[in-house]
């Protein structure tokens, strides 16, 4: 009896915690935005950074497919595209957001651990390539805000956003 | 007993990715459905518990990973492509590009997209995993508009947001980077594995540069991308057939035998007849008012006028 009780209690356990694990995402992406409606012409609340860990909250009805609305690590709520969150953790060193440095450092446990910037570097050296234009096409950064403006320019704001 | 310590997590790594379902999960990760994007990193801190959590972080490349591939074949591709130093077209293309990514199946890379003009007459264009999107001049020189160029975008936005280059890599290959990656999360300073890891990238490199610089994608992934393509076009708000009159001008100008679109992709009139069947079956989108058609002419001029 006392061996049925405790297995009651495991299985109650293992599904409570699956289901507190399944509240929680990770960001993925280097930085993503919050937004007041499910889509990218919807206002900017905030911004969310690499590993940040946010809370799921309850869909609203309508929500259109591939958008959750969050609470953030700073309490504010709001809508972001599920591309850049992970269901899984991202661990990155602790009090540091600057994914590049710790890549680079070696201190990130996981997020950084693998194909990273040593990696490039080591293999940058060994096949002589140069990278000068792929950092310049990183520094052509479009503001969400310049998006909206060219589209709603060109009568092209769609039905899908 | 150090020695003991250190191997074992890294043979317990071995054992778990091999063993079940790993190859299944890496297949279905690897498929671009929006849905494995949520599969990607979980770890914990180095230690005792370090194996599951690090085996389960390594069962497909993150989006992180993806950057630095995307980084290295763009600057591979750059290598046998001479960049096209054209401040106004390319800030054009990258905001143009970036409109059309938002409405893809993978609105946001690691670092986001970017795009970069390539200097040949050449017809061709990549799409590098995480989004770096290169295209040639002969090929913006097809298209005679802005819904034109965005169907020329959109396409290798296809190709992008469904993970075709990553799929590209051999399962052996993707198999043998992501122990180096277990090995590599489970090192206590990386340095010890540093030369393996760099070798498994080199293979993956390799891998994505031939099959789209050399080989092209397979007819059903060509197929895909363009599908996507329209899909992106028509919710934008852009013509679909934009793209047909592309295909159409490529038509024209390609070159038996050449080393361009018209070894790496299907005949432009096969993909025309399935374009048009899917264009017919999307639903009607009502024009934009004439003075935002003429906003777009002005810019899609102004910027790439001189092609």
């Amino acid at each position: 009896m006392m061996r049925m009780r405790f297995f009651i209690a495991a299985a109650l356990l293992l599904v409570v915690g699956g289901a507190f694990a399944a509240d929680k995402m990770s960001v993925t992406v280097k930085q993503t935005q919050l937004r007041d409606k499910p889509s990218y012409l919807g206002k900017i609340l905030g911004v969310l950074n690499y590993a940040d860990r946010v809370t799921l909250l309850d869909l609203p009805a309508g929500t259109p497919k591939g958008w959750l609305k969050i609470e953030g690590p700073d309490g504010k709520q709001g809508f972001v595209n599920v591309s850049s969150l992970t269901k899984n953790t991202v661990v990155l060193a602790a009090g540091s957001k600057n994914v590049e440095s710790e890549a680079s450092s070696g201190e990130v446990v996981a997020a950084g651990k693998g194909f990273n910037s040593d990696v490039e570097a080591q293999y940058k050296k060994d096949q002589k390539l140069d990278y000068t234009w792929v950092d310049k096409m990183e520094g052509f950064a479009t503001a969400p805000e310049k998006v909206t403006a060219f589209l709603t320019q060109g009568g092209l704001q769609g039905g899908g956003m | 007993m150090k020695t003991i310590l250190r191997v074992f997590p890294t043979v317990s790594l071995m054992l778990i990715l091999a063993g079940c379902g790993t190859l299944d999960t890496l297949q279905g990760a690897a498929s671009g459905n929006p849905s494995d994007i949520a599969k990607t990193v979980e770890t914990g801190k180095q230690g005792a518990e370090v194996g599951q959590k690090v085996a389960k972080a390594n069962e497909d490349f993150t989006p992180e990973q993806e950057y630095y591939i995307g980084r290295t074949v763009a600057a591979t591709v750059l290598g046998i492509y001479k960049p096209w130093d054209g401040p106004k077209a390319n800030e054009y293309l990258n905001t143009l590009g970036n409109s059309l990514a938002v409405f893809s199946v993978l609105p946001e890379t690691f670092k986001g997209y970017h795009f970069l003009i390539m200097d040949t007459d050449e017809i061709n264009a990549f799409g590098a995993p995480s989004g770096f999107v290169l295209i040639s001049r002969g090929l913006l020189r097809c298209a005679a508009s802005e819904d034109e160029v965005a169907a020329i975008l959109a396409h290798e936005i296809g190709h992008v947001s469904l993970k075709h280059g990553m799929k590209a890599i051999s399962s052996s290959r993707k198999t043998e980077a992501l122990l180096e990656i277990a090995k590599f999360a489970a090192s206590s300073s990386g340095n010890d594995v540093l030369s393996g890891l760099t070798a498994s990238f080199g293979g993956v490199i390799g891998d994505i540069v031939k099959t789209m610089v050399t080989s092209g994608y397979s007819r059903d992934l060509e197929k895909a991308a363009d599908l996507e393509a329209i899909r992106i076009l028509h919710d934008v708000g852009y013509d679909p057939a934009a793209l047909v009159r592309v295909l159409k001008a490529m038509e024209a100008k390609l070159k038996p035998g050449g080393k361009d679109f018209a070894k790496t992709h299907p005949d432009p009139e096969v993909r025309i007849a399935y374009l048009n069947d899917a264009i017919k079956a999307q639903s009607a989108a009502a024009k934009a008012p004439a003075v935002q058609m003429k906003a777009r002419a002005t810019r899609y001029h102004a910027a790439l006028g001189n092609i």
